[in-house]
């Protein structure tokens, strides 16, 4: 099992380290990493706009596990109090809205998402397809068969 | 990032290219929205070298299409494709600007 965590501050701390995390991401997940990048991408937005309100000596943590070549398990978490989860995205966004899309465009790449009691950690998991349990699953899933 | 403004009988004409994360959605509203207030309303956004887009990116786009809109013209997005065209599919927003 792999476990990597990461600590930035700001856009700026983001910035530094984010091409690291989508090469990680691609390495660890070839065939699915292009949705779940913009997934912790909007992750990582909120944890820094809303957590921490643009906070630049506010950390932000990025924790990023593989296990068992099965699935990525990845988990943001800033220094705010909290968020609601009954406060969005659910649905699709309302269309002549500058924002609220974040949230929404994470639950339809991940394929499970979890927050913490206190709503200031989110956890995004994302099965490898290449990995013949998950793909045996999906295809019965599709009404198929191996 | 942006690689080109052309500005032209009411249109301005605009190439992306890239990754749009936060801070080029930031760049996009500083250096697009004074067009609006310099009276032009035909934005057509190329974006077939552009690889990755945020909701940052989307929301600004969003952002000038509404006051596009009020001054009696509008959005086109021209060049979607891959993951991009998946986003824009996703959140409806096919729906919402002029698609070439």
């Amino acid at each position: 099992m792999t476990d990597i965590e990461v600590k930035f501050k700001g856009y700026e701390g983001y910035r530094l380290v984010r091409k690291w995390i989508g090469e990680t991401i691609k390495k660890f997940l070839p065939a699915d990493y292009a949705g779940i990048e913009v997934a912790l991408n909007e992750a990582i937005n909120n944890a820094i706009k809303h957590g921490n309100e643009d906070g630049r000596e506010k950390w932000v943590t990025f924790r990023l596990k593989l296990v068992d070549n099965k699935r990525v398990i990845i988990r943001v978490k800033d220094e705010g109090n909290g968020f609601r989860q009954d406060q969005g995205g659910e649905g699709i966004p309302c269309l002549n809205k500058d924002s609220g899309r974040g949230i929404f465009i994470m639950r339809h790449f991940a394929d499970r998402i979890y927050y913490n009691k206190q709503g200031n950690e989110v956890m995004l998991v994302k099965n490898n397809s290449l990995d013949p349990a998950s793909l045996r699953k999906k295809l019965i899933t599709q009404g198929g068969a191996i | 990032m942006i690689k080109d403004i052309q500005a032209s009988n009411g249109q301005v004409r605009v190439l992306l290219s890239g990754r749009i994360y936060v801070e080029v959605a930031t760049t996009i509203r500083e250096k697009l929205f004074p067009y609006i207030d310099q009276g032009y309303k035909n934005f057509l956004i190329q974006v077939s070298e552009v690889d990755y887009i945020d909701s940052s990116g989307l929301g600004v786009l969003v952002a000038l299409q509404k006051k596009a809109v009020q001054n009696g013209g509008g959005v086109s997005i021209q060049g979607l494709h891959g993951h991009v065209k998946e986003l824009f599919e996703l959140t409806r927003l096919t729906r919402v600007f002029n698609i070439q």
